[in-house]
């Protein structure tokens, strides 16, 4: 035995071992003491949100109807549930939640349709086209019938959706739980018969095998709570004894907060940082040609019509930096099979004439939010033609009230 | 696979039992080592596979010239094959640590001269864990070469020393002479063994999760969030005592946890960090910061050198270089340089100003606790070196805290977060004495060892961030 190992000590007594069930007892004592004062964290794709009821109630003035996902909602107690979803759904991630206003869109589309339109945005920063996709299906499990007749607009940077496939990984770096609190048992044998890399793999299996310990502890609830109002009492403690810096009065947030990234100085410019840091990275790779019959946005576009629903794409502005990282020779080349594409599946482009200037993305990827409203005008006008033409929009064609087919 | 992650605790949950299963009988020691080696490689291979070549290799040249020191003969025949050890190990490091910084940095250099320069970068990994293996690596072959120790006989028990799975990405660096010992031979995991070990790995992770990983965020939002000159004085000073936390809290969290794994296998490892802000000068500090990595630039560095035994001058030359060293140790950057400098030349004055018979008061508590609070603050300008991205960013910090000292929009969330850390590692250490064996804590047999358990467990549980946080040591 060596010699260090002598230097372990040796107990004297043991005590009443009984004891020992405070420590468990202190554990969930301490939780329940602090569940009431936080809010619990709902995923998102919920048709129970607090924003359901409230939708209703806020009509825009043209007639439009907006309702947004759940994230970070309150209680999930609104009882009654629709018979069908609404006219219009939108997906995307941050630069979508960026760009596209929906209850500026539900108010556009109103106008010109003459009747009233419902939108729902599902945009959310650091999502991924593979949490859309459960997130749909998570719909569908509540409501097989909310998706008849509905248009689903998926965002397209540059004309060109995602064109991930089930092996690339299913979610950003640090957002494990979005796409685990969507996820059901046989993902995981889709997640282990594709290629994603194993590190991968194995962090997404960990994450929802686990998936209990967070919804049980609330843990992430609790700990935003503690921190938000201790910083709270610290701001008010700090501003009686130091001054505070002077700044010229800001004319307003650069970009609209449901980007996710912050609206000071301060994250702006740490976003801009990432973003040109991931920009570079991505200009030195240039990924394989995928085969558009492979991609996740397929499988979307599938369970979309399989239940009653229509897809259409939508161009979303780009910065001229990301715009250059689109321009290397094998994502021209997806870029170019994505239009036999979708002419086959009968998908619908809708090219927004929307052109952006120099100043229009303060990190290089979100639209300004003073560009915000034009996008979301542009982005109606497209729509609504595209409707009175009928290449998208059965429903919306039809006039006030009209049931789902 | 880091130590709080679920993915770790499915590796233990295999590897622990098993080693119990496999330590019956006189012999079951061997067969807990087969199963040590297996699962350290493992571990290692899950940051990525083709790192183990590197350490198989340290491993190797090591065994080799170990053996081939102990069979020489003559003075030179050991000395040549303790150069290759030295000159292998450092040879793989340079390469996949300090290459791109020395070629870039002269590259830079010609530049600002005038003239036109390229050269070849070899944008490598940094594979994790490297500088602590090979110090350690290394080591053995010195000591063998000392004669402290003699050449051990078998390939995988050495290689077990080397990639042991608590201590190999951020130690501490044992010594050969500790260690393999405790390797080669039977062990018994007691009752006190298991309770002492829980009790580290519990610490480690409060240390860890609740204190150094929300300090994390903070630390980032004020050193990386804006551009150096943007950040008022007093973010920027409640950043850098935030930091000072952080890395004591994620290293020494590493370290007791890495301890108390080991000792769930019944191995002791060396204690790493003791209570290191409450020293009163440099030369204290250094005795409690980091020891297994102090110890050895003690013993393999400055002593060599020529330490302390030459004149006022020399010895201010050897504990420059080896803290510069030191500094270039934990990364290839000249923040890390100028960091091992400052150290280097805050202990050569001290040495002086103690050698003329200088000191800040006696020893009453009012002088104690100057010398410490000076000594923390002297403590915490260096780990502004150390955090800092650039020199630009060093300057635009001290600027803003001596001549900025205003609110911004981040200092609230910096200071909450530094302060409440602060305080629960103040109420954590008043409780627990900093102590190895939990049973020493006041009223531990009655109700207060549950308590204080249940305690640690609930913050672990409450406030630990989401998502996986490596350990800032890992990456040297």
């Amino acid at each position: 035995m060596g010699r260090a190992q002598q230097q372990v000590p040796v107990s004297a007594g043991r005590g009443n071992p009984w004891r020992w069930l405070l420590a468990p007892a202190v554990v969930v004592v301490g939780l329940w003491a602090m569940r009431p004062a936080t809010q619990a964290f709902d995923g998102w794709f919920d048709l129970r949100g607090p924003d359901r009821a409230a939708a209703g109630q806020r009509g825009t003035p043209g007639g439009g109807d907006v309702r947004s996902g759940g994230a970070g909602s309150g209680s999930a107690a609104s009882g009654s549930r629709e018979a069908s979803g609404p006219d219009l759904i939108v997906l995307g991630t941050s630069m979508t939640a960026a760009a596209v206003a929906p209850e500026a869109l539900a108010g556009d589309l109103a106008k010109t349709l003459g009747r009233r339109v419902t939108v729902r945005s599902f945009a959310r920063p650091g999502s991924t086209i593979v949490q859309h996709l459960f997130g749909v299906r998570k719909l569908l499990k509540q409501d097989p019938a909310y998706l008849r007749g509905t248009t689903v607009l998926v965002e397209a940077p540059a004309g060109r959706p995602s064109w991930a496939t089930w092996s690339t990984p299913w979610h950003i770096p640090g957002t494990t739980e979005f796409v685990v609190s969507l996820m059901q048992n046989d993902d995981l044998v889709r997640l282990w018969s594709s290629d994603a890399p194993i590190a991968h793999r194995w962090s997404i299996t960990s994450a929802y095998v686990t998936r209990g310990y967070d919804e049980w502890t609330q843990r992430r609830s609790i700990r935003d709570h503690v921190f938000r109002r201790g910083t709270g009492l610290a701001d008010a403690l700090l501003r009686g004894v130091l001054p505070a810096r002077r700044r010229a009065t800001p004319k307003g947030p650069s970009i609209h907060a449901a980007a996710g990234v912050g609206t000071s100085g301060a994250e702006l410019a740490r976003a801009r940082g990432e973003v040109e840091r991931e920009l570079e990275a991505a200009r030195a790779s240039d990924p394989p040609v995928t085969a558009w019959g492979e991609t996740v946005f397929r499988d979307l576009v599938a369970l979309v019509r399989a239940n009653g629903g229509e897809v259409a794409v939508f161009t979303l502005p780009v910065s001229s930096a990301q715009s250059r990282v689109l321009e290397t020779p094998n994502r021209r080349a997806i870029a170019r099979a994505f239009v036999p594409f979708a002419r086959d599946l009968g998908i619908e482009r809708l090219e927004v004439p929307f052109t952006v200037g120099r100043d229009d993305f303060p990190d290089l990827r979100h639209l300004a939010v003073t560009r915000r409203l034009d996008f979301t005008r542009a982005l109606a006008t497209t729509l609504a033609a595209a409707v009175r033409s009928g290449a998208v929009g059965e429903r919306l064609s039809q006039g006030p009230g009209a049931a789902p087919r | 696979m880091i130590f709080d992650s679920w993915t770790f605790l499915a590796f233990a949950m295999v590897v622990y039992p098993t080693y119990a299963l496999l330590g019956r009988g006189p012999m079951g020691w061997r067969r807990q080592n087969t199963l040590l080696l297996i699962a350290s490689y493992v571990f290692y291979g899950a940051w990525d596979p083709r790192f183990l070549s590197l350490i198989a290799l340290s491993t190797a040249i090591d065994y080799v010239a170990a053996r081939g020191i102990s069979a020489s003969r003559s003075s030179r025949g050991r000395n040549a094959w303790l150069g290759l050890s030295c000159a292998s190990n450092l040879a793989i490091l340079f390469a996949f640590k300090y290459f791109d910084f020395f070629v870039g940095s002269a590259v830079a250099g010609i530049r600002a001269l005038g003239f036109e320069a390229n050269a070849p970068v070899l944008a490598v990994i940094l594979p994790v864990g490297i500088s602590f293996y090979t110090f350690q690596s290394m080591s053995y072959a010195i000591d063998v070469h000392r004669g402290r120790i003699a050449p051990i006989r078998s390939l995988p028990d050495f290689a077990l020393y080397v990639a042991f799975f608590p201590q190999l990405v951020a130690g501490p660096i044992e010594r050969a002479e500790r260690l393999l010992p405790q390797l080669t031979g039977p062990r018994r995991v007691t009752r006190d063994h298991v309770r002492g070990g829980l009790w580290l790995v519990l610490v480690g992770l409060f240390k860890k999760s609740v204190l150094a990983d929300n300090l994390g965020r903070v630390v980032d939002l004020a050193f990386d969030g804006s551009p150096a000159g943007d950040v008022a004085g007093s973010t920027c000073l409640f950043a850098v005592y935030a930091f000072a936390l952080q890395i004591y809290c994620d290293f020494s969290g590493y370290s007791d946890m890495a301890r108390g794994l080991a000792r769930l296998l019944g191995i002791e490892l060396m204690r790493n960090f003791d209570r290191p802000y409450l020293a009163r000068d440099p030369r204290e500090f250094w005795q409690r910061w980091h020891i297994s990595l102090s110890t050895w630039l003690r013993d393999y560095v400055y002593i060599p050198l020529g330490g302390s035994r030459g004149r006022r001058f020399a010895t201010a030359r050897n504990l420059m270089l080896t803290m510069l060293l030191g500094g270039l140790w934990h990364g290839a950057a000249w923040t890390f340089v100028l960091w091992g400098a400052f150290h280097g030349l805050w202990l050569a004055l001290h040495r002086y100003w103690t050698g003329l018979g200088l000191s800040l008061g006696g020893e009453g508590p009012v002088a104690i606790w100057t010398q410490r609070v000076l000594t923390f603050h002297a403590v915490c300008l260096g780990w502004l070196l150390f955090r800092a991205r650039d020199l630009t960013q060093v300057g635009a910090f001290l600027h803003a805290i001596a001549r900025d000292f205003v609110l911004d929009e981040n200092t609230a969330v910096v200071a909450f977060t530094a302060l409440f850390a602060w305080l629960l590692l103040l109420a954590f250490e008043s409780v627990s004495r900093d102590d190895d064996d939990p049973t020493r804590i006041v009223g531990w047999r009655r109700a207060n060892g549950p308590l204080l358990v249940g305690t640690l467990v609930l913050l672990v549980v409450a406030l630990a961030p989401a998502g996986e946080r490596p350990f800032l040591y890992f990456q040297f």
